[in-house]
């Protein structure tokens, strides 16, 4: 799987430089962090805000990167620490597990080598469309619609609980669909 | 939700929200913190810079006054024990120290505290103090001889780190273990007279032994430990001088409180032995802290072969 894109490699200690290919990384990352934030906090500006305080973190400490590395796992590992960091200063429990975190790690690295091939939000876009019709309705009115289970379960004329399993069913389809498009482009 | 669909739930409200295109309002809103945060970066850099020539002034001025405060104390210090060890010597009422007595007029004093510190990092400092009695690096300049002088110009102490050099002593250089020859150490170990001489070894007392070796006079000093201000001073490095101030060959090893050397009997009279001492219990002493500075002094007394040889 491919991780490292030429805006890393071309990462130049030099600041000029810097400031191009960090925009440039931003640029490619930013969504998938921003979904990755929304995992961790399930809120729209929290994960906005911790975001760009991540991008702020690692331009700071741009020095420290290891050019070798992967840039989306050390962004999302200071998005992970800024999360960390607000649930305490807010006294919050930290609400995801280890293995919650690890599956949205390993989803994230794998969505991530789809960039360069229009991006995983593409491929999602794609995936949509090869949904069964029942299972793409339900995913529309729940998370592009803006209805809730229940009243997406009276829009679609079918109870709460059905519209669950189908909106789980959705997602381990469009997992499998864009882990299977992320292995081919392996 | 399944634990593993968190992350395709995520996916699909961010893909809701803005679509599979880039987040332009979120990539400008970074550009301009990024941009204040370059513009942060480069005030608070130019205030470090400007904070560091300010630094700078106030640390070379600082220096100024310290280096000025500290050379007038060491002048004082310097009087001042000057005036003690002599007072100690002559005032010494077992009479034994009437054999220092006589040098006593001669002696260079020096506390090498201060001197020493100026010169010594703590680092330095530290490994001395950690090598304990094994210092063997301390270099010393003695002032001309001035034996008579009522003034004498105060010695140079300066510790050095470990080297290979031998350390030097005034214009002599002592040579650690190489000096003191295998029949100069067999004079002071198997000589003549010499377990007599070390019994009469006293704390106090500088004891003297000559010999006739190819119409020469081969002559073996033992310094004894001094006390000065309830500190114990033991000899470390000896130099002997003739009347022009010039350096004989002795052999001496260093920290043993032995010379020996060998001058012609017209000689005799103008010999000089320049002592360093160091704080002997300082010397033992092994910090945890290897930056601890460590209070520890040096002195220098000049003693007159001659004076030695009248009271035999």
């Amino acid at each position: 799987m491919k991780t490292q894109s030429d805006s890393e490699t071309n990462l130049d200690r030099e600041r000029g430089t810097d400031r191009k290919s960090f925009a440039i990384l931003a640029r490619e990352h930013h969504r998938g962090l921003l979904a990755y934030a929304k995992a961790l906090t399930r809120e729209d500006h929290t994960s906005r805000d911790l975001v760009q305080d991540a991008f702020v973190v690692a331009w700071r400490n741009l020095a420290t990167f290891d050019v070798t590395r992967d840039f989306g796992s050390w962004m999302r590992g200071i998005v992970r620490n800024k999360w960390r960091e607000s649930l305490r200063k807010n006294s919050r429990e930290v609400s995801l597990d280890d293995e919650v975190l690890e599956h949205l790690e390993a989803d994230a690295r794998q969505w991530q080598g789809l960039r360069d091939h229009g991006g995983v939000f593409a491929r999602l876009e794609i995936c949509l469309k090869k949904l069964p019709e029942n299972l793409a309705e339900a995913v529309k009115a729940f998370y592009y619609d803006g209805y809730s289970t229940d009243e997406a379960a009276d829009v679609l004329s079918v109870e709460g609980a059905t519209l669950r399993k189908r909106l789980e069913r959705a997602r381990g389809g469009l997992r499998d669909c864009l882990q299977g498009a992320a292995q081919t482009e392996v | 939700m399944n634990k593993e669909d968190k992350m395709i739930d995520a996916l699909l409200q961010e893909h809701a929200r803005a679509g599979a295109g880039d987040d332009e309002a979120f990539l400008e809103a970074l550009e301009q913190r990024l941009d204040k945060e370059d513009k942060m970066q480069g005030e608070v850099s130019g205030s470090h810079r400007a904070g560091n020539r300010l630094g700078w002034g106030m640390g070379i001025a600082a220096a100024l006054v310290i280096a000025a405060v500290g050379f007038y104390g060491w002048q004082q210090q310097h009087l001042a024990e000057k005036t003690a060890i002599a007072a100690h010597d002559v005032e010494s009422p077992d009479g034994r120290g009437q054999a220092l007595g006589t040098s006593a007029e001669s002696v260079v004093s020096l506390s090498a505290r201060k001197g020493a510190r100026l010169q010594m990092s703590p680092k330095n400092e530290g490994t001395l103090m950690a090598k304990g009695a094994g210092i063997d690096h301390l270099a010393y300049e003695p002032a001309d001889i001035a034996v008579d002088s009522a003034a004498p110009a105060p010695a140079v102490v300066a510790a050095e780190k470990e080297s290979a050099e031998p350390a030097s002593f005034g214009d002599a250089v002592l040579t650690q273990g190489v000096a003191l020859s295998n029949s100069s150490a067999a004079d002071i170990a198997d000589g003549d007279g010499l377990e007599e001489i070390h019994q009469r070894r006293d704390e106090k007392r500088v004891v003297v032994s000559t010999r006739e070796e190819n119409g020469k006079t081969r002559v073996t000093c033992i310094f004894p430990q001094l006390k000065f201000d309830k500190t114990l001073f033991a000899p470390r490095s000896i130099i002997v001088k003739d009347a022009s101030g010039n350096t004989l060959p002795a052999n001496h090893q260093y920290q043993d409180p032995a010379v020996s050397f060998l001058v012609a009997d017209d000689q005799l009279a103008g010999i000089v032995i320049h002592v360093l001492y160091i704080d002997a219990e300082a010397l033992q002493y092994k910090p945890t802290n290897p930056d601890l500075a460590i209070d520890w002094q040096v002195r220098a007394k000049q003693f007159k072969l001659e004076d030695f040889l009248k009271r035999r």
